[in-house]
C-alpha cells in the first residue's frame, strides 16, 4: 500500500466492493508498473488494459476548460484515462484535449485520502463545542444516522435561538448555495469579487462593457486576421487550459505577433514567443494612463495612432467636445491626462515611475496598439484583483476605443477567460435545463469577502453588493449579524477567500461548523462534522458547457465510494432531519434531471436562421431504457450515441458562417439603433454613473471622478516604501505580493493529487536578483510574511519575474504548524488580510510582504508529505 | 526501421500533461518518471526567454542500456523500439547507471528496472503513445523516424540542444523542432 500515490489495493478493493453486486467480476485490474509485466509469447509488450471499456468521465472544475476526459474501466477498476480521440484532429476541428490536471482526475476520485465515512471532531459536543480545538483535535468515525441527527439538532437549536441569519455560507457568491437552509428560511451569505475583481462593478450599466467583459471576443478564427494579440495580465496556457492554447499556436504559426504585459514572462509568452512588458502588480492604472497619453502624443507627432472617428462615433467623455449629457462637472479624460485637475501630467514618464515599465517600452506599446494595426486586446482579471484597481476596466476599454479595436475583423477588446478564451460568440451547442426548481434566500444579508471573518467576530459589516448571485454592486449599507454556525457546502471559502488566519479564529468561535468534503480539505480541518460527499464520477451523469462549439456529457464511472453520498442524498437527509420535504427541492430523480438536460439540449440550425434545434433524438425505447419521463423527439444524434461519445462538438471550418462573429458588431454597425446599456448608449470614457456608483459604496473617503483617474492604493507599490513615497527608503514590507494561478490546481481542487504534486512543486516565485541579495538559492526554504500571516515555501529563483515581486501560487492547502504559527503549505490566503479596496474589491495581487531564507528545518517536497489519510476503522 | 519521438519545442509550454499521461498509462508512483519535462530560461531580466523540454527514452540506435544489460532483458523490437522484458530483469541497475539520458528507472520495492516502451502495446493496436495522444498542444509525435522527418521536415535537431548529452554517445532517435535559444549554454532551469 502506497501512501503517496493512488492507494492501489485500496482503490481496487473499494471498486471491487462497489461492484460486488455485479456477479463474476474480480478485482484483478492493473496495479502500478504492471504494464511492464504484460508481454506476449515473444516477450513483446502488450497493452495490459486491452478489453477495458471507456466511459466519459467528468472534469467539472472551475478551471473553466470542461474538456473531454475518459476513463477505462476493467474488471471493476479504473485503470487508465485518456482525452478526446473521437475524431481526426485539426486546427479547424480540434479534439477537445484536456490538461495535466484532468489526467490525474482518478487520484481525486480514487485517492487513498478519500474521506470514507462521516467523522466528528472528538471534543465537540452539542453542549460544549470546544471551539478552540478546531484544526487541532482528533477525529472519530460516526454513522450517517448519528451525523444527520447531530446536524438536525444543531440547526434547530441555532435557528430557534438566533434565527436563520446565524447560519453563514462562504463562497464567492453564496446567496443560493445551500439547498436545505434555503428551503428552511435562508442563511447569511458572502460575496467576494474573487476572480473578476473590478470587472464586477456593474460595468455594463456604467462604462458600457459587459459584466466581466465576457462575450465580446471575436470568434477564434478571426485571430488570424489580427496583426497583434495582446495578453494583458493573461496566461491562458495555465489559466485557460484546453483548446485555447491550440488556437493561439495556430495564430502564431500563421504569423500573428504576441505581446504580454505581465510581472511574469509566462508559459503563454514562451509558447507564443511574445514580446514581454514586465510590470509591477497593481500599477496597471498608471501604465494604461501612460499608454493613453503616449498614444495622443504619438498621434500628434506621427499621426494615425488614435482612431478619432471611433472615439467620436462610439464613445463619450474622451475630450471636452464629447461631454456626456448627464455629467455633473465639466471634466474629461484628455484634460485629466494633461494634468488640468490635479496639476500632474499623467504621461509615460509619470507612469514609468509607478509601474516600472521603461518609457520607451510604453511608447513602443502605444504604437503597437495604434489604429493602423489590427489588434486583439485581451485581458484576464489579475490586474482587476488589486487594491485601487477600480478604474482598470474603464481604462482598458478606453485604450481599445482609442485604437478602434472593436467590432471589426482582426480587432477586439475583451477578456481571455476559461474555455471562451480567444473564442467568443454565442454557444453553438447548449445543454438543457435539469428541471430542478430554483430556490430563494429569505435572508438578504451579504457580507463582502474581506469582511466575512471579521463579521463573525465583531457582528458588523458593510453590504456593498452581491456580484455573482445577485445584481452586482449596490450603495453601501451598514449591517449587523450574529453568526453561530458556518457551513461549507460545495465551496472552499476558508481556503480561497482572503484573511484565512482570522477565518480560523472565526471558525473557533462558532457553536457548530459543518463541511461536506472528499478529503481533509482546509474547510474539513476546521469543522466539527465532516460528511463524505461523492465526486462527479459517482453521480448518474451530467453535461458541462465548454467552449462555444463543444458540449461535454459525462457518465457515471463508479458507485459512490465507501460511505460517500451525493449532494442530493445528503441534502435530502438534512431536510428530513429539520422537517422539510426533500421533494420540494428535488421533485425529480437525479437521473431524470440528467435526462432532462440532455433532452433539452439544442444545437444551432444548419440553415442561416440562427435558430436552435433539438440536439438529441429520443425514442420510446430510450425512455424505457432510462426509466424516465419525457417525450420522443428527433435531433442530430441518438441519445445513447451522445452519451457514449461524451457529448457533441460542432464541426468548424475556417471561414464558416460562425467565423463572422465579432464582439459589439451590431453596436458598431449602427450605434443609434443598437445602443449599449449606458446612459449615453455609448462607451463612457468619462462616466457619471460610474462615479455615482463608486461614491455610493462608502468604504473609503476618496471621491471618485467620472474619468478613470489614478488611485493611490491603501496597500500597493507605494506602501512598499517607508513613507509611502516612491523612490524613498523601503519599508517593513518592501515587496509586492501576488497570487498567480497555478497549474497544479484548479483553485484549491487537485492540490492533494500526488502526480500533480510531483509535476508541479508549488514554490514561491522570487526574482533571481532579489533572492541572491538575501543569499537564497533555488530550492532553499523561504519564509514569506505579511502583517497578517507567514508561510514557508521552497524558492524558485526566476529571471522571468519582475524584481520586487513575490508570487505565492494561488490555492495551496494550508498546513498550519500550531507551534510556530507558520503555514507550511504555502496558502496564498494565509498572507492576505481584510484589506478591502474602495469599492469592495478584494485585493489579491498587490499586497505587501517580506521574505528571508528560513533558518528552521527545510521543507520536504509537497509530493512526499501531508498525505491526509484518515483511518478510523 | 527506427522508432523515435518528435518534440516541437516551439509549441511546448512545459505543462507536464505528457508526464502525467505516461504515469497513468504505466501506473507509476511518485518518484518514478518515464517522461520528464523541464523548463529553462535564457538571459537575465528583462531580456529573458524560455523553453521547455519533454524527454523520455530515445530508443537509441546504439542503446547503451541494451549493451550493458547482462541478462538480455533489453532488446530492440522489429520497429526499433527499445523494449525490456521485466521478467528477465535482475535489478542490477546497469541500464539505469549507463543511460546518458538517465532514462531507465529502478523500482526498489520490486527489485527491477523499467523503461518507456513507446507504448508498444498501444501502437500495436493502432493507437498512439499516451504522451503523444495526451499533449494538449500537439507538441509530441512518435513513429518511424524517416516518416517523422517526412512529416515535419529535415531541419530538425537530433538531440544536440544544450540540455541533452551529446547524441554521439548513443545516437538517439529523437527529432526536435527547436527554438534558437535551445543552443544557448547559459540556460538555467526554471523550477516553478
Amino acid at each position: 500500500m502506497s501512501t503517496n500515490n493512488i492507494s492501489r489495493r485500496g482503490f481496487l478493493g473499494a471498486s471491487a466492493a462497489v461492484m460486488a453486486g455485479v456477479a463474476g467480476l474480480a478485482a484483478t485490474g492493473c496495479s502500478a508498473e504492471s504494464s511492464l509485466e504484460a508481454t506476449d509469447a515473444k516477450g513483446m509488450p502488450v497493452d495490459p488494459a486491452k478489453g477495458g471499456e471507456w466511459t466519459s468521465a467528468a472534469c467539472w472544475h472551475n478551471c473553466g476548460g470542461r474538456c473531454m476526459n475518459k476513463v477505462m474501466v476493467k474488471d471493476g477498476a479504473v485503470i487508465r484515462q485518456k482525452t478526446d480521440d473521437t475524431h481526426e484532429d485539426s486546427f479547424d476541428y480540434p479534439q477537445q484535449r484536456g490538461c495535466v490536471r484532468g489526467k490525474a482526475q482518478q487520484q481525486q476520485c480514487f485517492g487513498a485520502d478519500r474521506l470514507k465515512y462521516p467523522i466528528k471532531r472528538k471534543t465537540w459536543s452539542p453542549e460544549n463545542p470546544n471551539g478552540e480545538m478546531r484544526g487541532k483535535d482528533e477525529w472519530e468515525r460516526i454513522s450517517w444516522d448519528e451525523a444527520i441527527s447531530y446536524i438536525g439538532n444543531q440547526f434547530k437549536t441555532i435557528k430557534e435561538k438566533y434565527g436563520n441569519q446565524a447560519f453563514l455560507l462562504g463562497s464567492y457568491g453564496s446567496r443560493l448555495a445551500f439547498a436545505p437552509l434555503l428551503a428552511w428560511g435562508g442563511h447569511t451569505s458572502t460575496a467576494d469579487t474573487t476572480s473578476h475583481g473590478a470587472y464586477l462593478l456593474n460595468t455594463a450599466d456604467t462604462i458600457g462593457i459587459p459584466r466581466t467583459d465576457a462575450g465580446v471576443c471575436n470568434d477564434r478564427t478571426d485571430m488570424l486576421n489580427a496583426d497583434t494579440i495582446v495578453f494583458y495580465a493573461s496566461n491562458p496556457a495555465w489559466s485557460a487550459a484546453g483548446t485555447p492554447s491550440y488556437h493561439y499556436i495556430r495564430a502564431k504559426e500563421a504569423g500573428v505577433k504576441f505581446i504580454t504585459v505581465d510581472p511574469i514572462y509566462t508559459a503563454s509568452a514562451q509558447m507564443l514567443d511574445a514580446e514581454w512588458i514586465p510590470i509591477r502588480t497593481g500599477t496597471d492604472t498608471a501604465f494604461l494612463l501612460g499608454v493613453a497619453s503616449e498614444m495622443i502624443r504619438l498621434d500628434k507627432a506621427e499621426g494615425d495612432i488614435v482612431d478619432w472617428e471611433f472615439l467620436d462615433k462610439y464613445t463619450v467623455g474622451f475630450d471636452a467636445d464629447h461631454k456626456p449629457e448627464d455629467l455633473k462637472e465639466d471634466v474629461n479624460f484628455a484634460d485629466y491626462l494633461e494634468g488640468k485637475y490635479d496639476g500632474v501630467k499623467h504621461d509615460a514618464e509619470w507612469a514609468s515611475t509607478i509601474c516600472g515599465v521603461p518609457v520607451e517600452k510604453i511608447t513602443w506599446f502605444a504604437r503597437e496598439i495604434g489604429k493602423k494595426k489590427n489588434v486583439w486586446l485581451l485581458h484576464n482579471f489579475a490586474a482587476a484583483r488589486c487594491d485601487a484597481c477600480e478604474n482598470v476596466p474603464q481604462l482598458f476599454m478606453t485604450l481599445g476605443a482609442m485604437g478602434g479595436h472593436m467590432g471589426k475583423p482582426g480587432n477586439c477588446t475583451a477578456n481571455n477567460y476559461h474555455a471562451n478564451a480567444g473564442n467568443g460568440g454565442p454557444a453553438l451547442v447548449k445543454g438543457g435545463s435539469s428541471g430542478y426548481p430554483s430556490q430563494k434566500n429569505e435572508i438578504d444579508g451579504v457580507i463582502p469577502g474581506p469582511q466575512v471573518w471579521e463579521a463573525c467576530l465583531t457582528g458588523k459589516y458593510r453590504m456593498v453588493g452581491d456580484w455573482y448571485s445577485g445584481k452586482g454592486s449596490q450603495a453601501g449599507e451598514d449591517r449587523t449579524c450574529d453568526i453561530h454556525c458556518i457551513i461549507h457546502d460545495e465551496n472552499a471559502y476558508l481556503q480561497t477567500g482572503p484573511n484565512m488566519k482570522r477565518g480560523i479564529e472565526a471558525h473557533r468561535k462558532m457553536d457548530f461548523v459543518l463541511a461536506k468534503a472528499q478529503f481533509m480539505t482546509t474547510q474539513a480541518m476546521y469543522s466539527d462534522i465532516v460528511l463524505p460527499v461523492t465526486t462527479q464520477w459517482e453521480v448518474p451523469g451530467g453535461l458541462s458547457a465548454s467552449n462555444r462549439e463543444f458540449l461535454f456529457c459525462f457518465s457515471q464511472v463508479t458507485e459512490p465510494l465507501f460511505e460517500a453520498k451525493t449532494d442530493v442524498e445528503i441534502n435530502s437527509l438534512i431536510m428530513e432531519a429539520i422537517g422539510v420535504d426533500p421533494k420540494t427541492v428535488y421533485p425529480i430523480s437525479p437521473k431524470q434531471a440528467f435526462f432532462n438536460s440532455i433532452a433539452g439540449a439544442t444545437v444551432i440550425a444548419d440553415d442561416d436562421s440562427g435558430k436552435y434545434v433539438p440536439l438529441v433524438t429520443v425514442t420510446e425505447a430510450d425512455l424505457k431504457e432510462w426509466g424516465v419521463e419525457g417525450k420522443t423527439q428527433t435531433g442530430r444524434v441518438g441519445l445513447n450515441e451522445f452519451v457514449s461519445n461524451g457529448g457533441y462538438q460542432v464541426e468548424r471550418k475556417k471561414d464558416d458562417k460562425y467565423s463572422s462573429f465579432l464582439g459589439y458588431a451590431s453596436f458598431i454597425k449602427d450605434p443609434e439603433k443598437n445602443p449599449l446599456k449606458t446612459k449615453s448608449g455609448k462607451f463612457e470614457i468619462t462616466c457619471q454613473a460610474k462615479a455615482d456608483l463608486f461614491n455610493s459604496i462608502g468604504l473609503c473617503d476618496h471621491t471618485y471622478a467620472p474619468y478613470p483617474e489614478y488611485l493611490v492604493p491603501g496597500t500597493g507599490y507605494e506602501t512598499t516604501f517607508k513613507d509611502g513615497k516612491i523612490g524613498g527608503e523601503k519599508g517593513e514590507y518592501p515587496y509586492l505580493l501576488f497570487n498567480p494561478h497555478y497549474f497544479r490546481r484548479s483553485h484549491s481542487v487537485f492540490d492533494n493529487c500526488p502526480w500533480l504534486r510531483e509535476a508541479w512543486a508549488n514554490p514561491v516565485f522570487l526574482n533571481a536578483s532579489d533572492a541572491k541579495e538575501k543569499g537564497i538559492e533555488d530550492g532553499d526554504t523561504v519564509r514569506v510574511w505579511t502583517k497578517y500571516g507567514e508561510v514557508l515555501r521552497k524558492a524558485c529563483c526566476m529571471e522571468n519575474l519582475m524584481p520586487g515581486e513575490v508570487g505565492i501560487p494561488h490555492g495551496s492547502w494550508v498546513r498550519l504548524n500550531e507551534k510556530t504559527g507558520i503555514d507550511e503549505g504555502g496558502a496564498d490566503n494565509y498572507l492576505t488580510g481584510n484589506n478591502i479596496s474602495g469599492c469592495g474589491v478584494t485585493s489579491y495581487n498587490n499586497n505587501n510582504c517580506n521574505f528571508e531564507k528560513y533558518d528552521g528545518p527545510a521543507l520536504e517536497d509537497d509530493c512526499y508529505t501531508d498525505a491526509r489519510i484518515l483511518n478510523l476503522g | 526501421m527506427a522508432f523515435g519521438f518528435y518534440f516541437d519545442m516551439t509549441r511546448c509550454i512545459g505543462c507536464r500533461a505528457c508526464q502525467v499521461a505516461c504515469k497513468d498509462k504505466n501506473r507509476l508512483e511518485v518518484g518514478t518518471l518515464y517522461r520528464n519535462v523541464k523548463s529553462y530560461t535564457v538571459g537575465t531580466f528583462p531580456n529573458v526567454k524560455s523553453y521547455s523540454y519533454s524527454g523520455s527514452c530515445n530508443h537509441c540506435e546504439n542503446p547503451i542500456c541494451l549493451a550493458n544489460c547482462p541478462t538480455g532483458a533489453i532488446s530492440k523490437a522489429e520497429d526499433g523500439t527499445v523494449v525490456q522484458d521485466q521478467n528477465k530483469c535482475i535489478g542490477c541497475r546497469m541500464c539505469v547507471m549507463s543511460c546518458p539520458y538517465g532514462h531507465p528507472q529502478y523500482f526498489p520495492e520490486k527489485g527491477v528496472s523499467g523503461k518507456c516502451d513507446g507504448c508498444y502495446g498501444l501502437r500495436a493496436d493502432g493507437g498512439q503513445p499516451a504522451c503523444v495522444a495526451g499533449c494538449p498542444n500537439r507538441a509530441l509525435d512518435a513513429g518511424d523516424v524517416d516518416e517523422l522527418r517526412k512529416k515535419y521536415g529535415n531541419d530538425l535537431d537530433k538531440g544536440t540542444i544544450v540540455v541533452l548529452p551529446s547524441p554521439d554517445l548513443t545516437q538517439p532517435n529523437l527529432l526536435v523542432k527547436t527554438k534558437d535559444l535551445a543552443f544557448d549554454s547559459s540556460a538555467v532551469e526554471l523550477t516553478w
